[in-house]
């Protein structure tokens, strides 16, 4: 029997007046999900968020958390999730700890003192400081306590990393994987750090100007026809000379590093590349899939491109696109 | 249960926030109040009353009237009670306006609206919070005045009337209460701290206006105007100064169906707004 979605929307759209914020979002996504959400700043991840908390009302189109409408249930709904905003802020005249308090005070079973203490130890914030005094970082890890402390069916996390070193990330990510595993809750993860949501994530969308262009899980998403391409020549006169020869339309990302040509081509266009590969005296060559990195930037390089076509159309081409990829992964997690 | 306490909680840190604010304008506004008790406590007011009479009758009518002028609690009424409006109606708009904007301006209303508690939770709390902090600053003032009153010549001779003291506590605090779900309602609409606050005291002085002078400068038409007006109701000259009761429950009633016609227009505003990044 399938499951049911922890998040589903369909077809939500956002205008804040005349601008767009989202359109036709449609997503799924399943209990014990750790799901990435991924795009540039301006795509749409927070307008999606906010209106998922009810912080903002969707122009159309519908939102359920737990099968509850975010518009009439939310109370019931925000017992069960625990959030982290994009731009995090407290009161700055209160300590660490009595914002965590107070936070935690609004739940209906408080976290307990002992694992607020043990988070800041781990993550070594001084919760006695107010919160005028903290760095951007510690006011993060306060949100991470907050996240993490309340016993929740669902995390919310808009950019949860930012601010943040490195030795800290990885312990917050650290603890976000045994806090997934201990409670087995779902988690939404937005980010425009892909290497972060690669570490975690089972799915990943893409948004960009307000549209979902994938969802798919990681390793399709990695091997979504795009392949990246390091070819060796003997010395850089000879690599620069055969930049202007590779295929027309065949490359994209087309970059130079003394001796070394790298390039991303789709796979289809794989076999002329290498054909031309044969008439150059190339030294070493190197095909793998790309990074996240890559085929995220990729993404948002054709994307400007579509900008002209017909708006309306790309959205409704688009949806089916996504509703097709979304069966597919409702079929792989409803078992 | 949870809801109650999810309130009291809200209220509990607003409190906390003001607490120094409160107690500070509060003994600030009482010590005015006793000040103004000792300036009066050793008046002659057969003499007073007589200078009154021997002004030109519309000079009279100008400065509140004979009324107004003629015993220890209209004097006390027309130098503190009338000027409420001033000495607290400002600050309170001041705290008010800032109170739900200041959350969007900073960020934070995003967390706490993220937490298990409604709009109209959230909001319910703040309005209350700003009740209880009219009601405790006024009480911390009308301490005071009561100590003036107990210990003023003038008023021990005229008898102590704590039954007027408590009506016009009561009246002031709906009459800041109208003035502070005003604001209340405008940060509903704006989200925006200058923008609530200019349209709050814009509201105040067109109430001051038409409850105060729009009989003087047009008798007949002012008579009519003057009740849309919450001043018209705020009558204290008449409770405290005068220790006539006959309309208070009427204008306890009106000005309380005042503050809550505007609290529910703001819970019914708040409730659908998008909240601004």
């Amino acid at each position: 029997m399938p499951q049911t979605p922890i998040i589903q929307t369909k077809n939500l759209t956002k205008y804040y007046g005349k601008h767009l914020g989202i359109r036709n979002v449609n997503l799924e996504i399943y209990p014990q999900e750790i799901f990435g959400f991924l795009g540039p700043n301006g795509a749409g991840k927070t307008t999606t968020i906010r209106i998922l908390l009810d912080l903002i009302r969707p122009t159309s189109g519908t939102a359920t958390i737990f099968g509850l409408d975010t518009q009439k249930e939310i109370e019931r709904i925000h017992e069960k999730i625990a959030y982290i905003p994009g731009e995090l802020e407290f009161n700055k005249n209160w300590t660490g700890r009595r914002t965590i308090k107070h936070m935690l005070n609004l739940y209906n079973h408080a976290a307990k003192d002992s694992l607020i203490e043990n988070f800041a130890q781990t993550l070594k914030v001084d919760l006695n400081k107010k919160v005028k005094e903290f760095s951007k970082g510690n006011k993060q890890k306060i949100g991470v306590i907050l996240a993490l402390a309340p016993d929740v069916e669902l995390l919310v996390l808009d950019e949860p990393t930012s601010g943040l070193d490195p030795l800290i990330k990885n312990e917050f990510y650290k603890l976000l994987s045994e806090k997934q595993i201990q409670t087995k809750c779902t988690i939404f993860l937005s980010s425009h750090i892909l290497s972060e949501v690669e570490k975690v994530a089972n799915r990943v969308a893409i948004i960009n100007q307000g549209s979902i262009i994938q969802v798919a899980t990681l390793n399709q998403l990695q091997q979504l026809a795009l392949k990246n391409i390091e070819i060796e020549f003997p010395t850089p006169d000879q690599a620069k000379k055969n930049l202007n020869k590779i295929p027309e339309k065949t490359a994209r990302n087309l970059t130079q590093q003394t001796n070394t040509l790298n390039l991303l081509c789709s796979r289809e266009d794989l076999h002329s590349v290498l054909s031309w590969l044969k008439d150059t005296n190339f030294k070493d060559l190197n095909v793998r899939n790309p990074s996240l990195e890559d085929i995220f930037l990729e993404y948002y390089r054709v994307q400007p491109y579509e900008k002209n076509s017909n708006n309306k159309e790309r959205g409704e081409k688009q949806n089916v696109e996504i509703t097709e990829t979304v069966r597919t992964h409702k079929t792989r997690y409803a078992r | 249960m949870w809801k109650s306490q999810k309130l009291l909680e809200l209220i509990k840190q607003d409190m906390l926030d003001k607490k120094w604010s409160l107690l500070g304008m509060g003994i600030l506004i009482g010590l005015m109040g006793f000040y103004v008790i000792s300036l009066i406590s050793s008046l002659d007011f057969t003499q007073m009353q007589a200078y009154i009479e021997s002004l030109p009758e519309a000079l009279r009518a100008m400065l509140g009237g004979e009324l107004d002028l003629a015993n220890p609690y209209s004097l006390t009424n027309a130098y503190f009670y009338s000027f409420i409006w001033l000495y607290l109606g400002i600050f309170i708009i001041y705290i008010t306006s800032s109170l739900i904007p200041q959350e969007v301006e900073n960020h934070t209303i995003d967390l706490t609206l993220s937490k298990p508690i409604t709009r109209i939770g959230y909001l319910t709390g703040k309005i209350l919070f700003v009740y209880a902090f009219i009601t405790a600053i006024l009480a911390i003032t009308t301490i005071f005045i009561a100590l003036g009153m107990s210990t003023a010549p003038t008023f021990l001779e005229y008898g102590l009337h704590l039954d007027r003291l408590l009506a016009a506590f009561l009246l002031a605090t709906l009459h800041l209460g109208t003035m502070a779900s005003t604001s209340v309602f405008f940060s509903t609409v704006f989200l925006d701290t200058k923008k609530t606050t200019i349209a709050s005291v814009v509201v105040m002085f067109i109430m001051f206006f038409i409850g105060d002078f729009s009989s003087l400068m047009n008798p007949i038409l002012g008579e009519t105007i003057q009740y849309a007006s919450t001043w018209t109701y705020y009558n204290t000259a008449q409770v405290f100064g005068t220790g006539n009761f006959n309309s208070l429950p009427q204008n306890i009633l009106i000005l309380l169906a005042i503050n809550i016609i505007l609290s529910i227009a703001s819970l019914v505003l708040f409730r659908r707004k998008d909240i601004p990044v």
